[in-house]
């Protein structure tokens, strides 16, 4: 009798994590198929003639192509979840709080200790679109190791809808700097 | 077993003991269901008042104070145009710019009290589904509408919040338009002005925030437009947990709470325990004859339970009496709106547990010590 009881609850487990495994089977090959769009990005060497952030907010106008480096920092969140955007500042401007002596601030990558108007003229949102020029939707953070305070160069074209307090950069290749 | 009668009658040997047990009882039970209630309601009210359709976006770094918060007015129309998939209703999209400020206003008595005041356009009706409209209208410039608990917020009368009647703010006088309700809710404490009487009143050239309700729009696009937008300085959060975050601030108001109780409850306990030690020792002889007619320990000692569990459900009834009089539905303010003391099943249940534990813990070890000793040196005892 009991071992009877016991098959069947096996059996009743089988099926129910058969069945989501399914569900979950599926859903992995959506978003594998946006992560690869996004690790294909990542390069392995680096571009010549990159530029600071700053600099680039002082010369780049919408529809130019542009190389310049940067890190993951800036405000309190640099990325977004199931979205490929993020947010880079200039390390020569923004200091990090984790570079601060006594500074145990646990989201270093916020530079809180910056002016805000510093803050805003030395960030550049940087975001991947599709062919169809909408966002992809996965996030950027994990993709190749980035991670906030992540120095990188990118490779891209200042979008449209840029002006000259608010910089977006379509990227069309990352490299990651050791 | 004994009959039940017995453990009846013995409770009236010792009228006095019988009092200070029930009493005993009673009060650390009101005080337990009066903890409850009070964490319970403040929890409630809070997690009612934010809706997971609701996004606010806040300025930058502001995030756990709305009232410190600034947003740029322009923000609210960049929203409307450049987020996908915010509702609407009759092509009005529910996207509403708000300035928040606390502030005491003056009632036509002369009261002064402590008032929440939003300054709002029609459209935080599309965003802010709860609130329902029950006296009055929307107010117009030089009006405003009032939270149906508003009255508990300022410590007047709600007869001075009537439609018709005046508050004062400085040497501004606002006339009341209308009076609103949203169950449940802060919003209901609150005093809703007409948003560029506050924004003039307050001297503000920008906003506290700009709530706005999804419709097939996910949080993560309300952030993207946020990283889109980086001029604007702004930071999305859910309505939800912003009020859940605000929750966290009163925890230790809720744990000060909790530990009074807990060492009332403690204090009566031993003090039970105390009593309960000395009656029992008097009646070690009674318990052995008991046992040498033939009537087992745990049948003595179901009866001992018996006795103790009656004096105290006895004192739990009269608990729950006393707080459905004095608490159930009672009004209490706090900083960010006010909330309903309520005997909810959760509360009942904590009453109820609470006064079967006391009996319990108060009778086991004396009940224990008294029908250990032998039978012969028991029958000896004096």
């Amino acid at each position: 009798m009991k071992t009877k009881l016991m098959i069947g609850i096996g059996a009743a487990l089988a099926i129910g994590l058969s069945a989501c495994s399914k569900d979950e089977g599926q859903g992995v090959v959506e978003n594998s198929a946006e992560q690869a769009a996004l690790a294909g990005l990542v390069i392995s060497e680096k571009p010549a003639d990159a530029v600071s952030i700053v600099q680039l907010r002082k010369q780049a106008k919408a529809g130019d192509t542009v190389t310049f480096t940067g890190h993951a920092l800036g405000s309190r969140s640099v990325f977004v979840d199931g979205r490929a955007v993020m947010i880079m500042g200039d390390p020569e401007v923004l200091i990090s709080c984790s570079l601060i002596e006594g500074d145990n601030c646990s989201t270093p990558w916020d530079v809180c200790c910056e002016d805000p108007d510093e803050i805003k003229a030395s960030i550049v949102t940087v975001q991947v679109l599709d062919g169809e020029g909408k966002i992809i939707k996965a996030g950027l953070k994990g993709v190749a190791g980035i991670t906030e305070l992540s120095d990188l160069t990118i490779v891209g074209e200042v979008a449209e809808k840029s002006t000259d307090d608010n910089m977006l950069i379509n990227a069309t290749a990352i490299y990651l700097n050791q | 077993m004994l009959p039940f009668t017995y453990a009846l009658r013995n409770l009236f040997r010792d009228p006095s003991r019988l009092l200070q047990t029930v009493g005993g009882s009673a009060l650390v039970v009101f005080l337990l269901i009066a903890a409850v209630a009070l964490t319970r309601g403040m929890d409630e009210v809070l997690s009612a008042s934010g809706s997971t359709q609701n996004v606010l976006l806040v300025g930058k770094g502001s995030e756990e104070s709305i009232e410190r918060s600034e947003v740029p007015v322009a923000a609210e129309s960049a929203t409307a145009t450049s987020v996908v998939g915010i509702a609407e209703k009759l092509g009005v999209t529910a996207v509403s710019g708000e300035i928040f400020y606390q502030a005491p206003v003056l009632t036509e008595d002369g009261t002064k009290g402590p008032a929440l005041l939003r300054g709002v356009f029609e459209s935080a009706l599309l965003v802010h589904v709860q609130v329902r409209l029950i006296d009055g209208h929307f107010p117009s410039p030089g009006e405003v509408m009032v939270g149906h608990l508003a009255h508990r917020k300022l410590g007047v009368p709600a007869s001075q919040l009537e439609v018709g009647k005046s508050i004062f703010w400085g040497n501004e006088e606002l006339k009341i338009s209308g009076i609103f309700v949203a169950p449940g809710t802060v919003l209901e404490s609150e005093i809703w002005f007409d948003r560029n009487d506050l924004a003039s009143l307050t001297q503000r050239d920008s906003l506290s925030s700009v709530t706005l309700r999804m419709d097939t729009a996910e949080l993560e696009d309300i952030e993207l437009f946020t990283f889109q937008r980086n001029d604007l300085e702004l930071s999305a959060i859910r309505e939800d947990r912003y009020y859940a975050k605000l929750s966290e601030f009163y925890e230790p108001i809720k744990l000060m709470t909790w530990v009074t109780a807990i060492l009332v409850a403690a204090g009566a306990v031993f003090g039970g325990l105390n009593t309960l030690y000395a009656a029992f020792a008097a009646r070690i002889k009674e318990m052995a004859t008991l046992q040498s007619i033939g009537f087992g320990r745990v049948a003595l000692f179901i009866s001992l339970i018996q006795e103790s569990l009656l004096a105290t459900m006895t004192g739990t009834l009269l608990a729950f009496l006393a707080a459905y009089f004095l608490l159930d539905g009672r009004t209490v303010p706090f900083s960010t709106g006010t909330f309903t003391l309520v005997l909810s099943p959760a509360v009942i249940l904590a009453g109820l547990s609470a006064g079967l534990l006391l009996g319990l813990i108060g009778t086991i070890p004396p009940a224990a010590r008294c029908l250990l000793p032998k039978l012969p040196s028991a029958l000896r005892s004096n």
